[in-house]
């Protein structure tokens, strides 16, 4: 590549080299894995090594445990070959199952990660920060759980002297722990007894799953509704891959959980990053407090920094079951439409438009569309390959169009998730109005102090109108005060068109002949 | 064209290797070492993380040899691999992008680590600085096309992108750097 560009070339000198002692040494190593690597073939004649890289982070307090090496060298998990050509996976599913309970048997260690995805009503998804890295043997487990990169707990299960379960919680976020011992011996669950419940399911599969890559490795796998292993509604459907080459489970997922008092979502539980050890070193399942926390239940602090913080929460009397009322309306709804300041929304279920207004004429208008495939595993990482969200601007005093496309899924949220947020704040109200003439009709509402929900400014509040015939929000209004102190910015939605009769191609965004293109860059 | 015997070349070495043949392997290390270091130190601003990265990419190698068929350059196959360790590293460190280069203290020039950078002057210093500010997508663009001589097509295929996209992150990367740069390098 040769160029001409000054940058480029500069660019082309901007190397590094390492030392020849360091150079040796990596070479040194690298030669090593090749002998390691020609013997264990030998022995396992073309099985595949198996190495195991335990991926810990470093603590706050140094308590995650050190990153270490494990070889599971000479273990041989599959006999080589089985099934037509080799793709054991199109062999009846029952071979599939002993071929996979048989290899677990060798795993005396489990570890692997499990993060939680909220799916809105309206296909959004939105990844939650929290997530945990377990570790399981056959009589003792950790949680280490995780607020994105920040290690904020970890819980530890193992047997004391006397064969009785020992409790420890240790919060690093509020630096106290609490620790229980049972007073008969109990069982910690097999680390592997949850992956072979689900191998045993194989031959009650809805379907065998498409061919996917996950952490670089070829995975197969299949569908079930939970429905089939449990008194348990049909839309929970659970997925399980296994690695092509090694046969065992990489991920699993089970999709459509309910969330406790939130009915606008549901959950989808991912676990994945499976590591399977024969052995880990004893000290990660030795429970350690640090020196200075004190002994107490992490909610009990919480709450007491939450009074401090925020004052005393006031909680009005909400009808019993009119959360459930307003979202059994609410999910009716296919199409809204709504008017917020100068624009007027239009929200469907994979598509929503913004008409910005000046007067009764458009100056512009916003396409957002949803592009998602159907039944594609659900990526617990940001970039999210099967969701795509694309935006069109079409600016009709400019004559311009720009498209951008991201993948992000939380950084554009649905509006139907805004509305059904804001409605499900009802049951931590804190005044309930019973009923009120809004816009000539009849309602009821509620206020509720945007404290409940996070760490928002003093006087920031949201209050909700809801038509008292069909339990849909009428007006719907934010208020939040100025940090000059000037007073409240109020945002409010209004004039809602619930259901309205629209062009059948009305979220398909339409650029005019003669529009030009305003490039926005690579992202 | 050169290309196509450069594919010659790697398949004949990647044999050597699949037999054993250590000469190969050094052959090999000492051919794309260079690159896939500096590729690596460019991507992650640290260079002891980017000495691990290429030693693993070169201990994948070994070990997926066997099975391993080459449908582009050997260069190309280990400047994917080394991304997407560094992507990895990422995936599993999100504090490390943040860290800057002074913080971490792994590749000030002219100190005595490892690894060194081979020309060290002001205005290159300002550049690995500005190329640390650029967005991750674009700097990876750029130091695939530059370091390891990737097609566009061959890029846009590793991000998961159009060839257009990949060309336009290209080419706004440069912009960046340029503007970071207060002017110093011109077009």
């Amino acid at each position: 590549m040769k160029t001409n560009d000054p940058l480029e070339n500069m660019l082309r000198n901007l190397r590094y080299r390492t030392a020849d002692e360091r150079r040796q040494e990596t070479l040194a190593k690298v030669f090593h894995a090749m002998d390691e690597s020609q013997e264990q073939s030998a022995v396992s004649r073309r099985l595949p090594i198996w190495r195991l890289t335990i991926d810990t982070k470093s603590g706050r307090f140094a308590l995650a445990a050190a990153v270490i090496l494990i070889v599971l060298g000479g273990v041989t998990f599959w006999p080589f070959g089985v099934g037509k050509d080799g793709r054991w996976w199109l062999a009846p599913p029952a071979a599939w199952g002993r071929e996979i309970t048989e290899s677990l048997r060798k795993v005396s260690v489990l570890i692997y990660r499990e993060g939680y995805i909220f799916v809105g009503d309206y296909g959004s998804t939105h990844i939650s920060g929290n997530w945990t890295r377990c570790y399981k043997a056959a009589d003792r487990q950790r949680q280490d759980m995780y607020y994105n990169d920040t290690l904020v707990s970890t819980k530890w299960e193992v047997p004391d002297d006397s064969g009785l379960l020992f409790t420890c919680d240790v919060s690093y976020e509020f630096q106290c722990y609490t620790t229980h011992t049972s007073t008969s011996p109990q069982p910690v669950s097999d680390p592997v007894s949850m992956l072979r419940f689900y191998v045993n399911l194989l031959d009650k599969a809805d379907r065998v799953l498409d061919a996917e890559t996950f952490e670089d490795k070829e995975c197969v796998g299949f569908e079930i509704s939970a429905a089939k292993y449990g008194n348990n509604p049909r839309e929970w459907v659970d997925r399980v891959w296994f690695d092509k080459e090694t046969r065992l489970p990489v991920r699993i997922e089970q999709h459509g959980r309910p969330i406790t008092g939130r009915l606008e979502e549901t959950l989808t539980h991912v676990q994945d990053q499976f590591q399977y050890a024969s052995e880990v070193p004893a000290d990660i399942f030795e429970p350690r407090i640090p020196e200075g926390f004190v002994n107490a239940h992490p909610d009990t602090i919480r709450k007491a920094r939450e009074r401090q913080e925020k004052g005393e929460m006031t909680y009005a009397n909400v009808p019993a079951g009119l959360k459930d009322a307003l979202f059994a309306a609410f999910r009716k709804v296919e199409t809204v439409a709504y008017t917020e300041g100068p624009a007027r929304f239009y929200v469907s279920r994979n598509a929503w438009r913004t008409d910005r207004l000046e007067g009764n004429r458009i100056q512009a208008t916003e396409w957002y569309v949803i592009q998602k495939r159907d039944n594609a595993p659900t990526s617990l990482d940001f970039n999210d390959k099967n969701y795509r969200l694309v935006q069109t601007t079409v600016d009709y005093d400019a004559r311009t169009y720009k498209q951008t496309e991201r993948r992000q899924t939380t950084w554009l949220g649905h509006p139907m998730d805004y509305i059904a947020f804001r409605i499900s704040l009802i049951d931590q109200a804190d005044r309930f109005y019973e009923s009120a003439q809004i816009d000539g009709i009849t309602c009821f509402g509620f206020d509720v102090s945007a404290k409940k929900y996070g760490t928002n400014p003093d006087g920031a509040f949201h209050r909700v109108w809801f038509d008292k015939a069909t339990n849909l929000p009428v007006r719907m209004e934010t208020h939040w005060p100025n940090s000059d102190g000037t007073g409240d910015n109020v945002t409010v939605q209004e004039q809602f068109d619930w259901d309205p009769a629209l062009p059948e191609d009305f979220f398909t965004p339409q650029i005019p002949a003669g529009f030009t293109s305003v490039d926005v860059g690579g992202k | 064209m050169f290309g196509q015997v450069q594919m010659l070349e790697d398949r004949r070495l990647l044999r050597r290797l699949k037999r054993g043949d250590k000469d190969a392997l050094r052959l090999i290390y000492e051919r794309y070492q260079g690159d896939l270091l500096t590729l690596a130190a460019n991507l992650l601003h640290d260079a002891a993380v980017a000495e691990d990265v290429v030693q693993d990419v070169f201990i994948g190698l070994v070990r997926s040899v066997p099975r391993l068929e080459l449908r582009r350059t050997l260069r190309a196959y280990l400047a994917t691999a080394v991304a997407n360790r560094v992507k990895d590293h990422y995936r599993r460190k999100p504090r490390a992008r943040l860290a800057s280069l002074d913080d971490a203290g792994d590749v000030p020039a002219g100190c005595d680590g490892p690894v060194q950078m081979v020309i060290d002057d002001e205005q290159m210093r300002e550049l690995r600085v500005a190329l640390e500010e650029l967005p991750y997508d674009q700097r990876e663009v750029v130091m695939l096309r530059v370091h390891a001589g990737l097609k566009f097509r061959e890029i846009a295929r590793h991000q998961n992108i159009s060839v257009k996209t990949a060309l336009s992150r290209y080419q706004y990367g440069l912009d960046k750097l340029r503007s970071m740069m207060d002017g110093e390098v011109s077009k």
